[in-house]
C-alpha cells in the first residue's frame, strides 16, 4: 500500500497544475502585505475603540500576527479550491487521459486503488498546507519580524475573549495546530470532491460539484433560520479552528469539530470506495 | 486453455453492446478478434479484464473467475486496452514502474530485456510526453508483456503507425508469441495484419459473434471462381439458366464486365467449364482462388447486417 501511495504522489507531483496554488498564495501574501501596510492603523484605531485595550497595540503588528491573519483565507479560500482540484481529477482525470485502464488492468483491486489515492490526497494535501504555513510564517518573519509576546484577535469567531496575549511559542504552537485541523478539515472535502470524481469522467465536473457543494454550506450558514444545521456544514466545520486561539482551549468543541469531519471523511471515502467499484472504466 | 468467455453480455442503456458472447482462446495461439466499428471488440475485451461489468456471463483467465478472482486472474494477464495512455510528465521507466506495480532485480532484468527486445533501451529515461505514436504503442507492449505474462491483449496495436512502424510491430508480436509460447488476443481493423499474425479468428458483429475458428479451416469451403470468355454476357446467361434450372450452386460477385467472378458453395469448376464449352464458347481462363480474410470477413459482417 505504501508504495502504491507513493506512486499517486509522483503523479501529483507530475502534474503541473497542482503548483498553482503555490503561486496564488504568493500573490496572496504580498496583496495581503501592501493591505496591512496600507490599513494597519485603520484596523487598529478600529479596535482600540472597540475594546478600549490599556496598551499601544502596533508594537505587536509583527510578522507572526501577520501570518495568522493570512491563515485562514489561505486555508478556506485557496486551499478548498486547490485540493477539490487534485481530489477532482483523480479518477475522472485518469479517466479522460486513459491510464486508469492500464493501472487497472494489472493484479490490484479496486479498493485497494482508491486506498491509496485517498491516503495519498491526504498526505500531498498535509505536506502543502505545511508548507503554505511554513512560507506564511517565514514570509511575516522576515517582511515583519517578530515581537515575543503576542497578541492575538479572534474576532468574528464570537468566542467571547477577542484580544489575548501570549507568547511566542504558544502562538507559534496554535498556528501549527490550526494548519493541522484545517488539513484534516480540508481532507472532508476532498472526499467529497473524491466521491464526485468516481461519478463523472471529466476532472472539471468532478471539481466544479465539490466547489459548488462548498460554497452553497457557505451561504446555507449565513441564512438566519439555518441555526439547527448551521453547526454541521462543512464551511463551518472548515472554519472551526477559532476555538485554537482562546485563552483556554475548549478542547469538547473541537473534537466534536473533528469527530463529525472526520464522519465526513469516513462516509464520503466509502461512497467513493462503493461508487468505484461499481463503475464501469470505459 | 487460457482463456475462457461464457455468454457474456453488457447493455449500455437500450444498446446491447456485446450479445451473449462465447469463445475460446488456447494456450500458445494468436487470436484475432475483428469487427466492424462499434461492433463491440472494445467492450468484450473491457470485459476480459475486469475493466466492466458484464450484465450477464463469466470470464475465466487461467481458471481464475476475472470478477471474482480479479487478482489471481489479472496475474496472468498482460493488457492494453485502446490507446495505451501514459502519464506523458514522468519518464518511460516511471510509467513502467508505476503502471506494471514491478519491483526488485528480477523485474530490472526484466526490463532490461524487454527494453532491448522491443528496441526502447535507449528511451527508458525520456518523458513520454516526448514520445512519438510509435514509440507509445512499443512502451504499451513493453507493459503489456513485462509482468510475466502468460497471455497478452493488444487492442489495436498498430494504430496510427506508418507502414515500418506497422511492419515491426508485427514482427516483434509473431516473434514473442515464437520465442516464449505466450498467448495473444489482438484486434485490428487491418485484416490483412490479422490473416498474417493470427491462426484463429472471432468475428463480432452488432456485439454478437457470428463465427470463429482458425483461419484455415474458415477459409478451406470458401472458394470463388474467375472466368475469363470470348463472350461473357453469353456465358452469365448461361450460367444463370444453370443455378436456375439444374441448382448448380453459384453465385455472380463483382460487376462481370470484363471476367465473371463466382462464389461457389461447392466445387463444381469442372461443370462450368464444360457448361461454356458444349454451348459453343471458347474459355480463355478458368481459375479457383480461395477467398481472403477481408472478403471472408464482408461477406460475414453484411449477411449479418441483413438478417
Amino acid at each position: 500500500m505504501i508504495r502504491e501511495i507513493w506512486f499517486e504522489i509522483i503523479k501529483f507531483k507530475s502534474q503541473k497544475k497542482n503548483y498553482v496554488v503555490l503561486a496564488g498564495h504568493i500573490l496572496f501574501l504580498a496583496l495581503c502585505y501592501i493591505a496591512f501596510q496600507t490599513s494597519k492603523l485603520h484596523f487598529l484605531s478600529r479596535n482600540l475603540k472597540k475594546n478600549e485595550f490599556p496598551i499601544d497595540l502596533v508594537e505587536y503588528m509583527d510578522g507572526l500576527f501577520f501570518s495568522r491573519a493570512g491563515l485562514v483565507p489561505t486555508f478556506l479560500v485557496l486551499m478548498p479550491i486547490f485540493i477539490c482540484t487534485l481530489a477532482g481529477g483523480v479518477i475522472a482525470g485518469e479517466i479522460q487521459q486513459g491510464s486508469l485502464k492500464l493501472y487497472a488492468s494489472r493484479p490490484r483491486s479496486r479498493t485497494s486503488i482508491m486506498l491509496s489515492k485517498i491516503f495519498a490526497i491526504y498526505s500531498f494535501n498535509f505536506i502543502f498546507c505545511a508548507y503554505l504555513a511554513i512560507v506564511g510564517l517565514l514570509v511575516g518573519i522576515v517582511l515583519l519580524g517578530y515581537n515575543p509576546t503576542q497578541l492575538v484577535f479572534s474576532t468574528g469567531f464570537k468566542l467571547g475573549n477577542e484580544i489575548t496575549l501570549m507568547s511566542a511559542s504558544e502562538s507559534l504552537l496554535r498556528y501549527f495546530a490550526t494548519a493541522f485541523y484545517c488539513s484534516f478539515s480540508l481532507m472532508a472535502l476532498g472526499s467529497v470532491a473524491l466521491f464526485f470524481s468516481t461519478l463523472f469522467n471529466k476532472p472539471t465536473g468532478a471539481t466544479i460539484a465539490a466547489i459548488t457543494i462548498y460554497f452553497v454550506c457557505f451561504i446555507v450558514a449565513k441564512l438566519p433560520f439555518a441555526t439547527e444545521i448551521r453547526p454541521y456544514l462543512l464551511s463551518n466545520l472548515m472554519n472551526g479552528c477559532g476555538p485554537l486561539w482562546l485563552p483556554d482551549i475548549p478542547w469538547y468543541m473541537l473534537a466534536k469539530n473533528m469527530g463529525i469531519l472526520a464522519l465526513y471523511i469516513c462516509g464520503f471515502s466509502s461512497l467513493a470506495i462503493c461508487s468505484f467499484n461499481l463503475k464501469d472504466i470505459k | 486453455m487460457i482463456l475462457s468467455c461464457e455468454n457474456l453480455s453488457k447493455r449500455f442503456g437500450k444498446k446491447l453492446a456485446v450479445d451473449n458472447a462465447s469463445f475460446e482462446v488456447d494456450s500458445g495461439d494468436i487470436l484475432g478478434l475483428i469487427g466492424p466499428n462499434g461492433a463491440g471488440k472494445s467492450t468484450l475485451l473491457k470485459m476480459i479484464v475486469g475493466l466492466i461489468w458484464p450484465n450477464s456471463g463469466s470470464v475465466n483467465i487461467c481458471g481464475y473467475d476475472v470478477y471474482q478472482q480479479h487478482r489471481l486472474a489479472m496475474a496472468n494477464l498482460g493488457a492494453i486496452i485502446e490507446w495505451p495512455a501514459f502519464h506523458d510528465e514522468l519518464t518511460a521507466r516511471t510509467n513502467l514502474k508505476i503502471l506494471s506495480g514491478g519491483r526488485g532485480k528480477e523485474y530490472q532484468q526484466k526490463l532490461e530485456n524487454i527494453a532491448d527486445f522491443i528496441d526502447i533501451k535507449g528511451y527508458l529515461n525520456q518523458k513520454v510526453g516526448t514520445f512519438s505514436t510509435g514509440m507509445k504503442q512499443r512502451l504499451g507492449i513493453a507493459l503489456a508483456l513485462l509482468p510475466d505474462s502468460k497471455f497478452i491483449i493488444l487492442d489495436e496495436p498498430t494504430n496510427g503507425l506508418d507502414p515500418g512502424g506497422i511492419i515491426e510491430i508485427r514482427s516483434i508480436i509473431r516473434e514473442y508469441n515464437r520465442q516464449f509460447g505466450t498467448t495473444i488476443l489482438i484486434t485490428s481493423h487491418m485484416l490483412g495484419e490479422i490473416e498474417n499474425i493470427c491462426s484463429k479468428v472471432v468475428i463480432i458483429n452488432e456485439g454478437r459473434i457470428i463465427t470463429s475458428g482458425s483461419i484455415s479451416e474458415l477459409l478451406e469451403n470458401e472458394t470463388c471462381i474467375e472466368v475469363i470468355s470470348d463472350k461473357i454476357p453469353e456465358s452469365i446467361k448461361l450460367l444463370q439458366a444453370a443455378k436456375d434450372k439444374e441448382a448448380l450452386p453459384i453465385n455472380f460477385i463483382g460487376d462481370c464486365r470484363d471476367k465473371i467472378q463466382i462464389e461457389v458453395a461447392a466445387p463444381c469448376a469442372g461443370e462450368i467449364n464444360a457448361l461454356l464449352v458444349t454451348n459453343g464458347i471458347m474459355v480463355k481462363s478458368l481459375v479457383t482462388k480461395r477467398k481472403n480474410l477481408e472478403s471472408f470477413f464482408m461477406e460475414k459482417t453484411n449477411s449479418e447486417s441483413k438478417s
